[in-house]
């Protein structure tokens, strides 16, 4: 990966989201162009899909980018009303998040193979997160079972008769422990 | 972060999934009812999991181990990305892993992780849409306040002690629920003895 990729797509990154949106389109918009003319060997690397992909979220950029420059004088657009705030901050948003989207697809497709196994697994944790994640998804209906039996039982039982408030809760992080591992064997 | 044996992956995965349940069931449940500090329930919901899992979790950024997973499975169980829920998991439980640290569990370290994570969520939805809306929301929020304040004809220092209060309530409602969290701790604490020794059978 070129360092000048890397510094002009964190730019794009944090002129979309701290500085003005029109700044980040722009900066976009050019950086596809100069990608594509000068630096084509790379661009030509991307699947078809992501290329179209990219391609058709510019077009969507430039069409909705163009009339919020404009601050609402420009209505041709599929005859839609600009200078409407709500709307136009909605727009705006969505122009956000596909600024984001599509520097983040620049960016893997600059780093290639920067997502594959063998450079996750280098990541600390990762792997154990994967055991954790898994385990407390096997879990999570059975917990979900677990607390609301419980819940029941309490509600069930005689008001003079039950339990406190934390005796009740250290009662249920107790026998989750318990049952659940009792459900492991 | 250490290498989790078994019974760590275990316990970690218990408690995750617990913290899960909470924000799958109540965090759903109150986002359809749209009540107003609803951030400030799940929070007070996430010391009351946080604080006593500190109990059974020791090992190194356990805590956070267990709010990323939370975080994650949050996002498979709920419909529809929630990223701004993720994100305010992830960063309570750093918080208490940061407080918390090797399962240390004491009135003090309780009550200031509570009041921590409530500083955070009265900090949260600012910063999470500064992050979506950029700078401009601060600008739409100010001008809000002005006209507020020009409605009912009050000095806009008024609107300054209102946050202020309503920050202090936050503090206060998490310093609490962080005792709270400590005596469920302490019971949990006399509880696991007896656990530990079928666990690790």
């Amino acid at each position: 990966m070129r360092i000048y990729h890397s510094i002009l797509l964190l730019i794009i990154i944090c002129s979309a989201v701290f500085l003005r949106l029109e700044a980040a389109v722009i900066l976009l918009v050019l950086t596809t162009v100069y990608f594509s003319v000068f630096d084509k060997p790379v661009f030509v690397r991307i699947s078809k899909l992501r290329k179209k992909l990219s391609i058709w979220i510019l077009i969507f950029l430039l069409l909705i980018v163009n009339p919020i420059l404009t601050n609402g004088d420009n209505s041709l657009f599929m005859g839609l009303n600009y200078s409407n705030e709500a709307f136009s901050r909605g727009l705006r948003m969505i122009t956000r998040f596909l600024l984001i989207i599509t520097a983040f697809n620049y960016f893997r497709i600059y780093n290639p193979g920067i997502f594959a196994p063998e450079k996750l697994n280098k990541i600390p944790g990762l792997s154990q997160f994967t055991l954790v994640f898994e385990e407390a998804r096997v879990m999570f209906p059975r917990t979900k079972q677990l607390v609301s039996g419980a819940w029941l039982k309490h509600r069930e039982t005689d008001k003079d008769k039950r339990k406190g408030p934390a005796d009740f809760i250290a009662g249920i992080f107790s026998e989750l422990v318990e049952k659940q591992h009792e459900n492991k064997q | 972060m250490g290498t989790l044996n078994k019974n760590d992956i275990y316990r970690t995965a218990v408690f995750a999934s617990l913290w899960t349940v909470s924000e799958v069931v109540a965090g759903t449940a109150l986002h359809m009812m749209k009540l107003p500090f609803r951030g400030l329930i799940m929070s007070v919901l996430a010391i009351i999991i946080l604080v006593p899992s500190a109990v059974y979790i020791r090992q190194k950024n356990g805590l956070l181990m267990m709010g990323a997973v939370t975080a994650a499975m949050k996002g498979v169980f709920t419909g529809g990305l929630s990223i701004t829920p993720m994100i305010a998991i992830i960063s309570e439980s750093l918080i208490a892993n940061m407080i918390l640290k090797k399962g240390k569990v004491n009135i003090f370290l309780s009550f200031m992780c509570g009041a921590a994570i409530t500083t955070y969520t009265f900090l949260h939805s600012l910063l999470s849409q500064l992050l979506f809306l950029g700078w401009d929301i601060y600008k739409v929020y100010m001008n809000i306040f002005n006209e507020v304040t020009s409605i009912f004809n009050i000095e806009i220092e008024n609107v300054y002690v209102l946050l202020g209060v309503v920050y202090f309530i936050h503090i206060l409602l998490g310093g609490l629920a962080g005792l709270f969290a400590n005596t469920v701790a302490l019971k949990l604490q006399s509880l696991k003895a007896g656990h530990d020794e079928v666990i690790t059978a």
